[in-house]
């Protein structure tokens, strides 16, 4: 059950020293910059993306609601 | 099983962020809390890694019976994915993890339910844990050879798949650092790979294939990204046009797991099992004591926990019109004082070790606290 050697994570490490905008502008970065017209993007990712700002508003009315001083 | 107090490392933050943990504090709340650890025994240890493994040999048995039965509608899966579905379970395509939620009070182990698709608390469990250990405890042990169990199944998928393999999430700070780890672990194995998020995922409707950030074709991409988002969005169709072209993991067929009316199908085909707990898809039934969970919903969002017909939490979000699943309550301090949720991981279908969450309150959520562990 135990492990024999510690975990190796150069990546992981190297990443989070970095920090994550630096991968996320990599990405973006080598991004062509002349996309065909045959090509789409943002079709993935737009379901969760609207549902965030909806958790935030529910969760402000909720906290305030909750710290109102309500019965 | 005990739960100690100490004091923190003093550079804990520091350290923890070293090993990719960045998101060690969240909404200004300590989210890795080392200032606690849960003590085991082997023998307790031995029983989770059991119950886990059993409830896979169920969960695979409760996977035939959902398709054998046609019950992909009782999990709400929208008809287009349903021929995917069963295309896949049956010809196993590339599977890598999942983390089961077990409540466990020294004794008894019960299964709160399945995230099969885009488990996440993996760093701290894999990683940040390890490091913990070596530094504070090296002479005791962990239950804990996650990291081996992905290298190992990366190698042997690597015959079976198409490089570079792509890793894609949203544009989150856990997300990425889960993908980076994943990355790490496939780059140990001897894999190529790539990361970018779901948004820059390209469609190249001429030749018929997702694309990268340089037009590139992806034939292989992990996704910490649930299917039920992906189906509803707009490249959903073509995810399932392109299944054969594209290997996805995780496969489709893990909606199956991921969705909580699995724990009512599992105790209609195992009633009373040690394992379970009572479970319905209709409503509470006869249950005093329950909680009311969305079959698609995440990260405690839009739960109602219902004591002696008082309603002691409920949580908002925007689950609520997938369907519910009414699940008995279970306490999750047992005998003693602090609440507490065993993320039992698996690789491969293959135990392989915990981490355990705190919640404050009757729900667990992303930000309930994830405390190391040990044992002796």
């Amino acid at each position: 059950m135990r492990k024999s050697t510690a975990v190796p994570i150069a990546l992981l490490s190297a990443v989070a020293i970095a920090g994550m905008p630096v991968e996320v502008a990599r990405a973006v970065h080598t991004r062509s910059s002349v996309v065909p017209a045959m090509i789409e993007r943002g079709g993935f990712g737009e379901t969760l993306e609207n549902y965030w700002p909806l958790i935030g508003v529910v969760g402000v009315i909720f906290l305030m609601s909750y710290f109102s001083g309500g019965e | 099983m005990e739960r100690h107090r100490i004091l923190p490392r003093p550079d804990w933050q520091k350290k923890v962020e070293q090993v990719g943990l960045t998101y060690h504090t969240v909404r200004m709340e300590t989210y890795w809390d080392e200032s606690t650890y849960w003590e085991f025994s082997a023998a307790e240890i031995d029983r989770i890694e059991a119950a886990t493994s059993e409830l896979q040999q169920m969960c695979l048995a409760a996977g035939d019976s959902i398709l054998d039965n046609d019950r992909l509608g009782d999990l709400r899966i929208p008809p287009p994915a349903c021929a995917r579905i069963r295309e896949t379970w049956n010809s196993e395509p590339p599977a890598l993890y999942g983390r089961m939620d077990l409540a466990f009070d020294g004794r008894d182990v019960k299964l709160l339910e399945y995230n099969a698709d885009t488990p996440t608390s993996l760093v701290e469990a894999a990683v940040a844990q390890w490091y913990w250990l070596e530094e504070r405890y090296p002479e005791a042990d962990q239950y804990n050879s996650i990291h081996e169990h992905l290298v190992a199944k990366w190698k042997e998928l690597s015959g079976y798949m198409r490089q570079p393999v792509y890793f894609a999430c949203e544009s989150c700070d856990e997300d990425w650092m889960t993908i980076t780890y994943l990355r790490d672990t496939a780059q140990q194995a001897g894999l190529g790979t790539e990361a970018l998020v779901v948004r820059d995922i390209g469609w190249d409707s001429a030749s018929q294939r997702f694309v990268d950030g340089g037009n590139r074709s992806m034939e292989t991409i992990f996704k910490l990204y649930p299917w039920e988002a992906m189906l509803a969005d707009r490249f959903g169709p073509h995810a399932l046009e392109t299944m054969g072209k594209t290997q996805w993991i995780e496969p489709i067929w893990k909606m199956m797991w991921s969705n909580k009316a699995l724990l009512a199908i599992l105790w209609e085909m195992y009633p009373n099992h040690e394992l379970l707990l009572p479970a319905y898809l209709d409503g509470p039934r006869n249950l005093d004591e329950w909680v009311q969970k969305p079959i698609l919903g995440r990260e405690g969002a839009n739960v109602t926990v219902k004591l002696g017909g008082i309603t002691v939490e409920s949580t908002p979000g925007r689950y609520g019109e997938g369907g519910f699943v009414w699940q008995q309550y279970v306490d999750l301090a047992g005998s003693g004082t602090s609440r507490k949720v065993i993320g039992s991981w698996l690789v491969d279908g293959e135990p392989c070790g915990m981490g355990v969450r705190e919640p404050d309150g009757y729900v667990t959520n992303n930000s309930s606290r994830f405390v190391p562990h040990l044992f002796r």
